[in-house]
């Protein structure tokens, strides 16, 4: 470097140093910035599953190796050994064949590729410039000989390589004789131990060699990785980003890789096998993988590969805490992410976005469960919710609540419920954690007062049109306990089981007259023309010993309890507080010195009632069509809710975390604590009743409401609205709204009242039977006189069918609610039966009492002697039972019923016919038996 | 600890934190042969250090501050303090050398020629590679921030400007938009373009003074480091959701209550003042008062100004009377902001001029 | 049998051309001297020829004043911002390769640039850099009025410098709509809100009920600046699409062209200020 004398601005030392140090930092930088593109979370964990599914497949190599038949194989390996022995001796004569099959081979090739096709090539080209001349109306002769020549000589060289082939052939197949033996045992060989090798070669694809650390290096992952992203992209899912419909693409599985893969049931998350892969994430289950993805149901970001980025939110604060140890994991909700998973435990909910239009969901019981909680608990009395509109309301009907209930009674219970009975359904709204203080305490009873005052002045009189005789309270205990009452009704002193879809009866004796009880229990419409109880047919007698019996259930403390009454002046301050925003504070006075005590109590009463709400349960003259005054829950679905719009007020996020989950639980748990530390006036207090929910029910109810989103699903994907869908939902309607769920079971669901027969040990043929097949099991026109008019099939039995009071439209609802269940076609009214003639007829006669059915089977008059096994009679069958299914119930009556009947089947599969009659054939003697019974049905001997 | 947070809270209001910004600008003008010495600049520096430190042991304040999108303005604020610091002290070191007589430093230098290879390109090399690693470890430490996706279904509380337009969107809270989003950023713009053209001081250029150009530098200082940068940090750090002020350690709650009605000048003047009703006038009517308050401000107030005081009048005859105008102008609309926000804090003023009808609100 | 082999190796090593021949023997080559018209520049003549002959470098003058080379005086500010928008070109451009600007798939482009495509890290590089670009800009303008420069002769380039600082603005605010979040719209929502009261053009602005023909209001909310800026009433997919054209071709073309011309201006008004 030629070093002259020019001035330098910086000395070259410094600069160097600086460029040194500085380039190296961009070396490391670069390199960092590789290595952590390079470095995924995922390509972590789809390595650890490579060594899980070796660990698997090794499991699997050791059980086969272990009832594989050893000595098979080792005597299998000693005689390959010695065909290979004699092979040797004719060593020389195989070789010679082989050469000679490869000298053939050459003269082939020769023969075939080199001459025959480039013959047959030429041929062609020639009949082409042929042809075309002839276009041009020239025949040129010369080219026409050309052809036939070349013609003759093309089959002479195919006669050659026929002839060759046919040498080549013979050659081989005498090296195939002499080595047969060998490969036939070769052959044996490797099927015994095809499978070995199978998960042998597995084995090896999954180890960590040299060929996957090359394929997967950095830099070099872009040819042919074995660590990528798995996807799956759903089209017909799409997503509403508002503006647009973008397709769902969900990437769950390249970190849960063994979801859809049986045999990793118990292995660690996220490995673990997806729960009943027959119903989920199965290819051919319900909800396939590839056409229905994981973020329907879960939430989250579907796209994301990472686990905070996919936006996982845990069960409950223990898992939180482990997240947050192991994963780094901070609550997405938190961050303003929307596309937020659903808590696992509240994934049920999900069913709801294709689900929704549909009266229960069977394979998700705890969302049914919240579901029906939300109809019979009264939260669709405040909340509207779309799918659940127009349901029977929640509580009794009040038109008539003077001939029902003393003043007393009713004050008492408003004010506190559980006092009276704690399975009391009516929420409570006063004494909450909000309206504790004295003020709001002497304001409330002030309001109750004029409450009740106000309902007792709009109600009409009433008084029970029967006196209770005396009656037995043992015998009413016994007849309550069987007859079928706690099929909805819920009472101490039977523990085996405990329905909430009635009003629970511990206590009905503080609650009602001996008179009113009686006259209810025996007809219930004179009461309420519109009431969902029905009447079981009660005798005077039985209806006797049932009042005597509820009327010795007592509270005691309750009935002692002192009457919330109430403060005057308190309800006049109230009343100045409604008049004044209208007239001013000064109007308001001068309004109420005109009011007497009556209209006082009848306008705070009314508003009141307008304040809390009360016709949202109850049935009230002028407010049947009322508004709900709660929050609709589906407009904006709740569940898709901006966190920004849930109101914490200045409740800790360490005890309510502010998610969608943390504001319902505590809400549903204590609505009122929201209001803690709030100045508000009285009339801004929240005003959502506590229910005391058990911890189920509330989980239930959260599934429920959590469900709620504004996912978007296309129609074809949405369950329930195509073909029959509607009109099954119409009956699932009714079938939920009389709780028929409650005795039987249907779909597989419900039969809650076997429960009781479970734990009491009691004959499950003598509960209520399984409706799985009715439609087609009994005609349409015996259906619909039956539930009109019910009279008992089986009279032994101890539990009744009640008689609901159905209209018409009820009644064709459930009849094609279960024919369609049962895909039986629609007019579900067409069937003949053929009349027996001459020997059928002697024949069918003489199987018949072979067969003693009288044994147990009731004909007519003739009863059989020991009522407890008797079986329901045969002269109905004509009218009450489908032909065909009588056939199938002959054939094997304990599948049919789910083996809970008595009935025997008499032609066991796979034993010959019991009785000779035609000829032994059982499938004839089973089809003359039904047309027997048919006819005699008919009467036609 | 709980004491001490309330009470720095309750210390900082957007009044409080205007004037202590002015306060701290007038104070480094004045004692800028003071704090440019490195010891003292460097203990300020360790100062600030400490307290931004010291908060992020606060939940609230390291949640806000940590955001990915607010780190630039950190960077921001640091940066122009290091470099406001660098020109003070050079422009120091050289007022202290133009008072003895001598040239300023850049003088001697300037008159050296160097090659630009290797000196100015290696330098550039080297800065280049040095800028790189920064980025490079700058977005290798943060994630880009990613919300949920957009929908106009639901509104952010509080929805903000990017960073750099929060100065002007916290002039909306005292000016109509027309004016804080259209007029004053136009005449930002434009009043920018035109100094050169109304700087007529021929000293000071090519080398850092500050006596020199203390005309120039003390305006465009007032307008980039109070009105635009300290601004930027209040919007983004102290404004929350509704637009409401909160403390440094303050939770954004967004049911916080402020009483923020304001009083039109017309009001005053009318109702307060002459007792009469207010809604039967004609508009134009209404709003004399304001429209004379203006017509004073605009349009008698710079001759009455220029008369009384020589240092203008000498400008104006070094200026012309072009110019004089133009800067006259630039300045008092200027002005306006710091002038609208006390009347704002004094007397609830919230519109000068209020003509609704036409959206024409002053 | 490799013996001939072996002795031609031996041969060649004898006489192993020294580094020096080889240096030369490159330097001289065709090629070489094709390239660079000028030898190693640790000569005044090639140090010379090195800036003179180079398309790049050229943008400086051949030898130039010593304070304009030193840092405290510049800050570097300048180049700084020039190499945070050539980054920004080469990030942007890599980003195009991933990224579709319509409400469809812009969210999810980012998205998997976030989790899944290779070196995704280049959207960070993109919005890191843009805001370290507005910062240099600032620093630039207010280290150009601390030391005076934009005095005569160098008035006008200052001008192009505001104009340029606003272009640098107007980038980075239509580069925050695109990645099309909550964060993004409402930053624009909030932002393009002022022109609705522009004054005479925006619907809202003082003077735009004056604009009338006939009794017939020219000026209304869907044909004032606000619905020309927005594409439509409110920020939607239009605007996306607006914003991205505006963000990746028409500014970066003005900028450069107007860089340009401030080079050329810096270059003919004197380099690099300095005390006269």
């Amino acid at each position: 470097m030629a070093d002259f004398k020019d001035e330098r601005a910086y000395e070259s030392r410094t600069l160097t140093q600086w460029f040194l140090w500085s380039s190296l930092a961009l070396l490391v930088c670069v390199g960092l910035m590789a290595y952590l593109d390079y470095h995924r979370e995922w390509k972590y964990y789809q390595r650890r599953f490579m060594t899980l599914q070796r660990i698997q497949d090794r499991k699997q190599l050791s059980e086969i190796n272990a009832n594989a038949d050893v000595a098979q194989y080792k005597e299998l390996k000693s005689e390959l050994r010695e065909a290979n022995q004699d092979l040797k001796a004719h060593e020389d004569e195989i070789s010679k064949l082989q050469n000679q099959e490869a000298s053939l081979d050459a003269q082939m090739y020769k023969v075939k590729n080199l001459h025959y096709q480039i013959l047959k090539a030429q041929i062609s080209a020639d009949v082409y410039s042929y042809g075309e001349e002839l276009k041009n109306g020239k025949n040129d002769a010369g080219l026409k000989k050309k052809i036939d020549g070349e013609n003759n000589e093309a089959d002479a060289l195919n006669q050659q390589i026929f002839q060759i082939q046919q040498s080549h052939d013979e050659a081989a197949t005498q090296v195939a004789d002499i080595t047969a033996s060998r490969d036939q045992i070769k052959a044996k060989l490797t099927k015994l131990t095809a499978d070995y090798t199978a998960v042998r070669t597995k084995i090896q694809s999954l180890s960590f060699n040299w060929l996957f650390y090359f394929r997967n290096a950095m830099l070099l992952d872009f040819m042919a990785p074995t660590l990528q992203i798995q996807q799956v992209v759903l089209k017909n899912l799409p997503e509403d980003l508002y503006f647009a419909k973008t397709m769902r693409v969900d990437r769950c599985m390249t970190c849960h890789q063994a979801i859809d893969k049986k045999g990793f049931e118990d292995a660690p998350e996220p490995f673990r096998t997806h729960p009943n892969l027959d119903l989920f994430v199965g290819a051919n289950s319900s909800h396939p993988m590839d056409k229905v993805g994981c973020t329907i149901c879960h939430g989250g970001m579907g796209p994301a590969v990472s686990f905070n980025g996919c936006a996982h939110v845990p069960n409950d604060e223990v898992e939180a805490k482990e997240w947050a140890h192991k994963y780094g994991w901070t609550n997405p909700e938190l961050e303003g992410v929307q596309s937020v998973m659903a808590p696992l435990k509240y994934t049920q909910g999900s069913c709801l976005k294709c689900h929704g239009s549909q009266e229960y969901v069977n394979f998700a019981p705890q969302l049914d469960r919240g579901r029906q909680l939300m109809a019979t608990r009264g939260c669709l009395g405040c909340h509207k919710v779309k799918g659940l509109e127009g349901l029977t309301k929640a509580g009794p009907a009040l038109y008539r609540v003077k001939g029902k209930l003393t003043k007393d009674f009713v004050l008492k219970w408003v004010w506190s419920p559980k006092s009276y009975n704690t399975e009391a359904r009516m929420p409570s709204f006063f004494q909450q954690s909000n309206n504790s203080d004295p003020d709001s305490l002497s304001k409330n009873k002030a309001e109750l007062n004029s409450l009740v005052d106000y309902l007792y002045d709009k109600s009409e009189d009433y008084t029970p049109s029967e006196a209770a005789p005396p009656g037995s309270v043992s015998a009413g205990k016994k007849l309550v306990k069987e007859i079928g009452c706690l099929a909805c009704h819920g009472i101490d002193d039977v523990t085996s089981h405990h329905a909430d879809f009635a009003p629970d009866l511990s206590a009905v004796g503080s609650k009602l007259s001996a008179n009113f009880v009686y006259t209810w229990i025996k007809n219930p419409q004179h009461f309420n023309p519109d009431t969902r109880m029905p009447s079981l047919r009660l005798s005077d007698k039985e209806a006797a010993d049932i009042t005597a019996y509820l009327m010795s259930k007592k509270n005691p403390d309750f009935d002692q309890a002192e009457v919330p009454n109430f403060d005057p002046a308190v309800r006049d301050q109230l009343i100045v507080e409604y008049l004044t925003p209208q007239l001013g504070v000064g109007g308001a006075n001068a309004q109420l010195t005109q009011m007497d005590e009556h209209a006082r109590q009848m306008y705070l009463g009314e508003k009141t009632l307008n304040k809390y709400g009360c016709f949202g349960c109850h049935m009230i003259k002028g407010f049947e069509t009322a508004q709900g005054i709660g929050t609709d829950l589906t407009s904006p679905p709740w569940g898709s809710k901006q966190l920004g719009q849930l109101d914490f007020g200045f409740t800790d996020p360490e005890q309510i975390p502010h998610t969608h989950a943390g504001f319902l639980a505590a809400k549903l748990s204590n609505p009122r604590q929201f209001d803690k530390d709030k100045v508000v006036a009285f009339k801004d207090k929240l005003k959502m009743p506590n229910f005391y929910l058990s911890d189920d029910d509330r989980e239930a109810i959260m599934t429920a409401v959590l469900g709620l989103t504004d996912t978007y699903v296309p129609d074809e994907m949405t369950a329930g609205i195509h073909g029959n869908g509607r009109l099954l939902e119409k009956g699932r309607r009714v079938i939920a709204d009389f709780n028929c769920r409650g005795c039987h079971l249907i779909e597989d669901q419900g039969g809650e009242i076997r429960e009781m027969y479970n734990k009491e040990g009691i004959d499950l043929s003598l509960a209520p039977p399984n409706l799985k097949h009715e439609g087609e099991k009994v005609q349409v026109p015996w259906f619909h006189d039956f539930l009109l008019g019910v009279h008992p099939i089986r009279p032994w039995l101890h539990i009744r069918m009640p008689s609901f009071p159905w209209t018409d439209e009820k009644i064709d609802a459930v009849i094609t609610y279960f024919n369609l269940n049962d895909d039986q076609v629609y007019p579900f009214q067409k069937f003949v039966t053929r009349k027996l003639t001459g020997d059928d007829y002697r024949q069918a006669q003489q199987l018949f009492t072979q067969l003693q059915c009288q044994k147990c089977h009731v004909l007519g008059a003739q009863v059989p002697k020991d009522l407890n096994s008797a079986a329901p009679d045969l002269l109905k069958v004509h009218e009450r039972l489908k032909p065909d299914w009588v056939v199938d119930w002959l054939t094997n009556p304990a599948a049919m019923s789910d083996q809970n009947t008595r009935m025997p089947g008499f032609w066991p599969a796979d034993e010959p016919a019991p009785s000779k009659t035609f000829g032994g054939d059982g499938e004839k003697q089973r089809e003359a038996l039904r047309d027997y019974l048919f006819m005699l049905g008919n009467g036609q001997q | 600890m709980h004491f001490l947070i309330h009470f720095i809270n309750a210390l900082f209001n957007p009044v409080t934190y205007f004037f202590t910004s002015v306060i701290g600008f007038g104070a480094m003008i004045r004692y800028r042969e003071k704090w440019t010495e490195p010891p003292f600049a460097l203990r300020i520096l360790i100062g600030v250090l400490a307290v931004l430190g010291l908060s992020m042991f606060n939940d609230h304040f390291r949640e806000i501050s940590t955001k990915s999108d607010n780190v630039p303005i950190f960077l921001m604020v640091f940066s122009v303090g290091f470099f406001t610091w660098l020109s003070f002290r050079q422009a120091v070191v050289n007022d202290r050398r133009l008072s003895q007589g001598q040239p300023p430093v850049e003088k001697e230098t300037s008159d050296k020629k160097v090659y630009v290879w290797p000196d100015l390109v290696y330098i550039e090399f080297i800065s280049t590679i040095v800028a790189g690693v920064a980025l490079m470890v700058w977005s290798l430490a943060l994630h880009a921030p990613l919300e949920q996706a957009a929908t106009p279904a639901w509104t952010p509380n509080p929805s903000k400007a990017p960073w750099y337009f929060l100065g002007l969107q916290e002039m909306l809270v005292y000016y109509d938009p027309w004016l804080a989003g259209v007029v004053f950023p136009s005449l930002i713009i434009v009043g920018l373009m035109a100094i050169p053209y109304i700087d007529k001081n021929p000293k000071g250029s090519g080398y850092y003074t500050f006596n020199e150009r203390k005309l120039a530098i003390i305006p465009f200082l007032f307008g980039f480091l109070i009105l635009w940068v300290t601004l930027i940090f209040l919007g983004t750090f102290l404004r929350g959701p509704g637009w409401n002020f909160f403390g440094p350690y303050e939770e954004w709650d967004p049911h916080k209550v402020v009483v923020l009605n304001n009083i039109n000048l017309s009001e005053y003047f009318w109702v307060k003042l002459l007792g009469m009703g207010i809604t039967n006038l004609n508009p134009v009517v209404r709003e004399l008062p304001g429209f004379a308050l203006l017509g004073f401000y605009f349009i008698g107030l710079p001759p009455l100004l220029t008369k009384k005081s020589k240092f203008l009048m000498g400008l104006l005859e070094r200026l012309g009377v072009a110019r004089y105008a133009v800067l006259i102008f630039l300045g008092l609309s200027m002005a306006a902001l710091p002038i609208k926000m006390v009347l704002r804090w004094a007397f609830n003023l919230k519109y000068i001029v209020s003509i609704p009808e036409v959206f024409f609100n002053i | 049998m490799f013996e001939g082999l072996k002795k031609k190796i031996e041969e060649m090593r004898a006489h192993r051309p020294s580094p020096e021949a080889v240096k030369n023997a490159i330097a001289e080559g065709q090629i070489w001297k094709s390239i660079f018209r000028h030898g190693y520049p640790d000569t005044p003549r090639n140090r010379i020829m090195a800036v003179l002959s180079n398309v790049f470098l050229h943008l400086h003058p051949v030898k130039a004043r010593h304070s304009g080379v030193k840092m405290s005086y510049t800050w570097c500010m300048g180049g700084l911002s020039f190499f945070l928008f050539l980054n920004l070109t080469v990030t942007g451009v890599l980003l195009m390769f991933y990224y579709r600007p319509t409400a469809e798939y812009a969210y999810y482009d980012i998205v998997a640039l976030r989790e899944a495509v290779p070196l995704g890290i280049m959207r960070e590089l993109h919005r890191w850099g843009a805001h370290a670009m507005v910062i240099t800009v600032w620093l630039h303008m207010f280290r150009v009025f601390m030391t005076g420069s934009y005095k005569p002769p160098r008035e006008f380039n200052w001008v192009i410098g505001v104009v340029l600082l606003v272009l640098t603005l107007l980038l980075s605010f239509t580069g925050y709509l695109l990645p099309w979040d909550q964060l993004a719209m409402w930053a624009i929502t909030v932002g393009t809100n002022m022109a609705r009261a522009t004054p005479f053009l925006g619907y809202e602005g003082p003077g735009a009920s004056m604009l009338q023909v006939g009794g017939v209001k020219l000026v209304t909310g869907g044909s004032d600046i606000h619905f020309a800026l927005l594409g439509g009433h409110f920020v939607s997919e239009a605007t996306l699409l607006r914003f991205y054209v505006l963000h990746c071709v028409f500014i970066p073309l003005v900028a450069a062209t107007l860089m340009a011309v401030h080079f050329w201006r810096v270059r003919k008004d004197g380099g690099i200020s300095g005390p006269l």
